[in-house]
C-alpha cells in the first residue's frame, strides 16, 4: 500500500523502490546514522555490527536461492566456507590483494555451489535439501583435508594505499559499504527478469516452464548467486577475523542461516534483514544473560553458555514456524499499513 | 585379500545399525511425507538417556536398555504432538526447518545436561571376538548384526499381522483412503514417531558403545539418510540392503584412503554416495520412480 496521496502515473513510479521524499530523507539519514556509528559506539558493538553485515550478505544469498527461486539449501555456511578459504588463500598464499581476492572468492563459492547445484536438475524439494546437506559435509571435508583446515588459513587485514583496515572501526566502513551493496544488489537482481522468473519457478515450476522460462539454468543461475553472496560474505568474515576456519562454517550455522530468512520472512529483501538483525541481537543478549543465570543455577553453569544460544534459538524457529512463518516482514507490512491508514482501518 | 574382508566386515555389521536407524526415517517419511533431520538426534540422545541411566543412575544395564526405549517413544510421541501436528499441510521448507529446530533444542539439551566431555558407555558386549576366513571379527559388530535383525523381524510381524502395523501400512500406502475406512491417521503418525526414536536409540546405544557417546555425533544419524536415498525412500526392504552396502563403502574407503587424505573418510563417504544416487538414480535402488523431476 503506497502512502496517501502517491498514485502511480507513470511505469518508472510503479517501479520504483523509494517512492517520497520523506522515504529519500529516512533512508539518506538512516545511511548517515550506520556511517557515524564507529564514532560513538564502544567496540564490543562494532564487532556486533560486522557480525550482522556479515551474515545479511550470507542470508541475502540464501534468500534469494530459497525464498525466491524455491531451492532449498541446508549448505549455505559451508559455502561461507569455500570463500573464507579461498580468500584467505588468494590474500596470504598468492599475495592477490584483499580487494580482487574477495570476488574471486565470491566466484568460486558460485562455481562450488553450481556443483552441488546440479542434482536440482533432476529433483527437487527434499531431495535437493539433501543434496545441500550432503555438501555441507562434504565441503567440510575437502577444506580440512586438503586445504588445512585444522588449524586454517591465516589472513592478513586488508589495506588501500596507505590504510590499512585492521581495527574493528576501519574494518566496519568495509562490511558497511559492502552490505549496502550487496542488499542494492540483491533488491534489484529480483525486480528484473532474472527474479521474476526464479519467481515463477518457487510458485509454480511446470506454469513456468510452459511460459518459456529455461528452469534448469534459471535454478543453476540462483546457486550461483546465493553461493556468491555466501562466498564473498565468508571472504569478509575470514578477513576480519585474520583466519579462515571450519569452525565458522558447521551445519549449524547453515541452520541459523535458514532460521534468519525464515524469521524475518521468506522471499523478502527487507526480512532478511530484520531476521538477521533479530537473530544476532538475541544470540548477543544471550550471551550477557548466560553468566547471570549461571550464577543462579550453579549445577548447570559451565554447559549453560553453549547450551542456551542454541535452545533460544531453536524455540524462536520453531515458534515463528508454528505461529508467524510469514516472518517479521510481514508484521512490518501490517505495521505500515495500518500506520498509512490511521485512523480508519480500511 | 584378507586386509580388505577387515576393513569389509565391520562395515558390513555396522551398515546394519544404519538400515535400523534408516528404517525410523523411512517410517516417518512414509507415513507422514516428513523428511526428520532430527534423526542424528535422537541416535545420540538415545545414547545419552541410556548412559543417565545406567552409568549415572547406577541402574543394571538391561533395566536401562527397557528404560531408554521407552523414553525414546515417550520422546518420539512428544515431538509428534507438540512440533509435528501444528505443522501439518504446511510447505516443505518448514517441515524441513521445523526437524531442525528440533534437532537444535534436543542438542541443547543434551549440551546442557551432560556437557562437553565424551562419556563412556558401561561395557554391554564381551571383548574379544571370533575368526572369520581369517579376519577377527568383534562380539560388538556381532551384536550389532544380531540386535538389528531380530528388531527387523519383530517390526516386520508387527507391520504384517498387527491391527496398528497393518493401519501404518494403510497410512503409508494411501492417507485419505485409510482415514475414510476409519483408521486414526494422528495415531499413526505418533507411532510413526515412537517407532522411529525407539529404532534410533537403539542404534544410538549400538554404535555408542564402541566410541563412547558425544552429541557432536549426531553425523551417525545423518548417514542413514544416504541410506535411505539409497535404498529408496519408499522402500522399507531397500534400507536393509542399503545400509550394508553403505557400511561396506565406508569400511572400504576409510581403511584404504585414509592413509592418502589424513583421516575423516567415514564421515564423509555416505554423503558421497548421497550426492551420486541423486544426480543418477534419484529414486534409489527400490524408491518409486513417482519423484518429480522437473
Amino acid at each position: 500500500m503506497l502512502p496517501c496521496g502517491t498514485f502511480n502515473r507513470t511505469y518508472a513510479q510503479d517501479m520504483a523502490v523509494v517512492r517520497t521524499n520523506l522515504q529519500w530523507g529516512i533512508l539518506v539519514a538512516f545511511l548517515l546514522l550506520l556511517f557515524a556509528l564507529p564514532l560513538f559506539l564502544p567496540a564490543e558493538y562494532i564487532y556486533l555490527a560486522i557480525y550482522i553485515s556479515v551474515g545479511i550478505i550470507a542470508a541475502l544469498g540464501l534468500n534469494i536461492l530459497t525464498g525466491f527461486c524455491g531451492q532449498i539449501s541446508i549448505g549455505q555456511a559451508a559455502f561461507m566456507g569455500v570463500g573464507a578459504f579461498s580468500a584467505g588463500i588468494l590474500i596470504s598464499r598468492f599475495q592477490i590483494p584483499f580487494w580482487f581476492a574477495v570476488p574471486i572468492a565470491g566466484i568460486t563459492a558460485g562455481l562450488v555451489g553450481l556443483f552441488f547445484g546440479i542434482p536440482s536438475l533432476r529433483v527437487k524439494g527434499l531431495y535437493l535439501a539433501l543434496a545441500t546437506l550432503a555438501a555441507q559435509f562434504i565441503i567440510h571435508f575437502v577444506l580440512v583435508h586438503f586445504f588445512g583446515g585444522d588449524t586454517g588459513v591465516h589472513v592478513k587485514p586488508p589495506s588501500l594505499g596507505p590504510l590499512v583496515f585492521a581495527t574493528d572501526r576501519s574494518f566496519y566502513y568495509i562490511a558497511l559499504v559492502s552490505v549496502i551493496l550487496f542488499t542494492f544488489l540483491a533488491k534489484n537482481i529480483v525486480r528484473t527478469r532474472v527474479g521474476r522468473a526464479f519467481i515463477a519457478i518457487r510458485d509454480n515450476d511446470i506454469a513456468a516452464e510452459v511460459m518459456g522460462i529455461d528452469i534448469f539454468r534459471y535454478k543453476l543461475l540462483a546457486f550461483f548467486i546465493g553461493c556468491f553472496f555466501a562466498g564473498v560474505a565468508g571472504a569478509l568474515w575470514a578477513t576480519y577475523m585474520g583466519l579462515a576456519s571450519v569452525e565458522h562454517y558447521t551445519l549449524l550455522e547453515s541452520v541459523w542461516l535458514l532460521g534468519m530468512i525464515v524469521v524475518g520472512g521468506m522471499g523478502s529483501i527487507a526480512g532478511t534483514i530484520f531476521g538477521v538483525v533479530f537473530i544476532r541481537v538475541v544470540e548477543y543478549l544471550t550471551q550477557l544473560v548466560a553468566p547471570t543465570l549461571g550464577t543462579m543455577v550453579p549445577a548447570l553453569s559451565g554447559n549453560l553458555l553453549s547450551a542456551l544460544e542454541i535452545l533460544v534459538f531453536s524455540l524462536i524457529i520453531l515458534l515463528f514456524l508454528i505461529f508467524e512463518p510469514r516472518g517479521l516482514a510481514h508484521r512490518w507490512e501490517i505495521f505500515k499499513a495500518s500506520y498509512r491508514l490511521h485512523p480508519w482501518a480500511h | 585379500m584378507s586386509e580388505m574382508l577387515s576393513y569389509l566386515i565391520p562395515g558390513v555389521m555396522t551398515g546394519f545399525v544404519y538400515a535400523l536407524i534408516a528404517l525410523g526415517f523411512v517410517l516417518i517419511y512414509k507415513c507422514s511425507g516428513v523428511l526428520n533431520l532430527a534423526q542424528g538426534e535422537l541416535v545420540i540422545i538415545g545414547a545419552y538417556m541410556f548412559y543417565a541411566l545406567s552409568a549415572q543412575a547406577g541402574l543394571p544395564a538391561g533395566v536401562g536398555i527397557v528404560g531408554t526405549l521407552l523414553l525414546a517413544i515417550g520422546l518420539g510421541f512428544l515431538v509428534e504432538r507438540l512440533v509435528m501436528r501444528p505443522l501439518i499441510g504446511q510447505p516443505i521448507l518448514a517441515v524441513i526447518l521445523v526437524t531442525l529446530a528440533v534437532a537444535g533444542l534436543l542438542r541443547g539439551i543434551m549440551i546442557l545436561v551432560w556437557g562437553p566431555d565424551t562419556l563412556s558407555l558401561p561395557r554391554l558386549f564381551p571383548l574379544g571376538g571370533v575368526d572369520f576366513l581369517g579376519v577377527s571379527i568383534s562380539y560388538a559388530h556381532l551384536f550389532f548384526v544380531l540386535v538389528s535383525v531380530v528388531l527387523f523381524a519383530v517390526l516386520f510381524l508387527f507391520f504384517r499381522y498387527s491391527q496398528r502395523g497393518l493401519s501404518m501400512m494403510a497410512v503409508a500406502d494411501d492417507q485419505q483412503a485409510s482415514q475414510s475406512v476409519g483408521v486414526r491417521v494422528t495415531m499413526v503418525l505418533a507411532m510413526a514417531w515412537a517407532i522411529a526414536a525407539l529404532v534410533s536409540a537403539t542404534g544410538g546405544i549400538l554404535l555408542t558403545s564402541i566410541t563412547g557417546v558425544h552429541y557432536s555425533a549426531v553425523g551417525i544419524g545423518l548417514r542413514a539418510i544416504a541410506v535411505v536415498l539409497a535404498g529408496g525412500l519408499e522402500s522399507v526392504g531397500g534400507v536393509l540392503i542399503a545400509g550394508p552396502l553403505i557400511g561396506a563403502m565406508e569400511g572400504i574407503s576409510a581403511g584404504y584412503l585414509d592413509p592418502l587424505v589424513g583421516g575423516g573418510m567415514r564421515d564423509v563417504t555416505a554423503f558421497v554416495v548421497l550426492i551420486l544416487v541423486l544426480m543418477i538414480r534419484p529414486y534409489g535402488l527400490f524408491g518409486w520412480k513417482r519423484i518429480e523431476r522437473v
